[in-house]
């Protein structure tokens, strides 16, 4: 496995992701049932893999991830990367009281987001892969939610 | 042919699955899919992509019966294995269910060779059988230690 095809921003701003997003993550993790919070990082990582190594290689080649189609050391870097932000999702759909109302505008805005972090990639493709993704994570959080407590105390 | 046939077997284990009687939970059960996915597409994409050890078929239809065997198919059928080890009271079963299930992954694998979906001259079978039972024991253990996470407080709203 190669470390990177060419250490340069795209390496830099990974890094810096990854130390803000973990920070944030173990800031708010705390109120979280803790197999939740396990469960938001995994979910998170799990839909960056599957969508990566669905539609971003093999077949249908539709982008690229960091520099090359290889594996790569910071490739494991980018996948870990959106741990935190499936997280997110569930700890923000918890604590904003999110529901059937409000959905829409919750997933919509996390689309935007999400397209807005990306780059090199055709906006016509993203913003309904990122709806998608929000729609699943949010109807997956709402089973989670049904049977366990997400919140709990110190 | 190919195509139809993981897809039954997808369809057929995510049905039983669905309808069985499970005895780990629902957070448990996602869990164990999602580390299971995590773990299977990397194996996959590093033996066919990266090492070319096994070659897969360009046919856009027979490889999207590898990526629902890989997805779906694979996951699936450990959730109903470690479903049906929770319900069983002795070792013994436990690893007789765990052995028939490895062999059952193992040939729906070997099955893709016959289907032309994968190539795989250069691949032993024994090496399916070594990372079956490595995944069926990470996942035996990291479920452990997950269900030891589990609490119970009251919600602090």
């Amino acid at each position: 496995m190669r470390l990177w095809e060419s250490f340069d921003k795209n390496e830099i701003s990974l890094l810096i992701i990854f130390a803000a997003a973990y920070f944030a993550y173990f800031i708010l993790n705390k109120r979280v049932n803790k197999q939740v919070r396990i469960l938001g990082l995994l979910w998170g990582i799990t839909i960056g893999i599957l969508f990566d190594f669905t539609i971003g290689g093999g077949l249908l080649d539709f982008y690229r991830i960091n520099d090359s189609n290889h594996y790569e050391l910071f490739d494991i870097l980018y996948y870990l990367d959106f741990g935190p932000f499936g997280f997110f999702f569930f700890y923000f759909y918890e604590t904003l009281h999110i529901n059937k109302k409000t959905f829409i505008f919750y997933a919509v805005a996390w689309a935007i987001i999400g397209v807005a972090a990306q780059r090199g990639y055709h906006l016509s493709y993203s913003f309904p892969v990122f709806l998608v993704v929000q729609t699943a994570t949010g109807s997956f959080f709402a089973q989670v939610k049904k049977r366990e407590h997400v919140l709990v105390k110190n | 042919m190919g195509f139809a046939f993981y897809f039954f077997v997808s369809w057929l284990i995510t049905i039983i699955f669905t309808l069985m009687k499970k005895k780990l939970t629902f957070v448990e059960n996602s869990f164990l899919y999602l580390l299971t996915l995590i773990i299977n597409i990397n194996y996959s994409w590093i033996i066919s992509f990266e090492l070319k050890l096994v070659n897969l078929s360009k046919d856009p239809l027979d490889y999207t019966a590898f990526m629902i065997n890989r997805s779906i198919g694979i996951p699936f059928i450990l959730m109903v294995t470690f479903n049906l080890i929770k319900s069983v009271d002795s070792i013994g079963k436990s690893v007789f269910i765990a052995v028939c299930s490895i062999c059952v992954q193992v040939l729906l694998l070997k099955l893709g060779t016959n289907f032309e979906i994968t190539n795989r001259e250069k691949w032993s079978i024994i090496n399916d059988f070594i990372y079956f039972a490595l995944l069926y024991v990470v996942a035996f253990y990291s479920l452990k230690i997950f269900r030891k996470f589990r609490q119970s407080e009251a919600i602090s709203r």
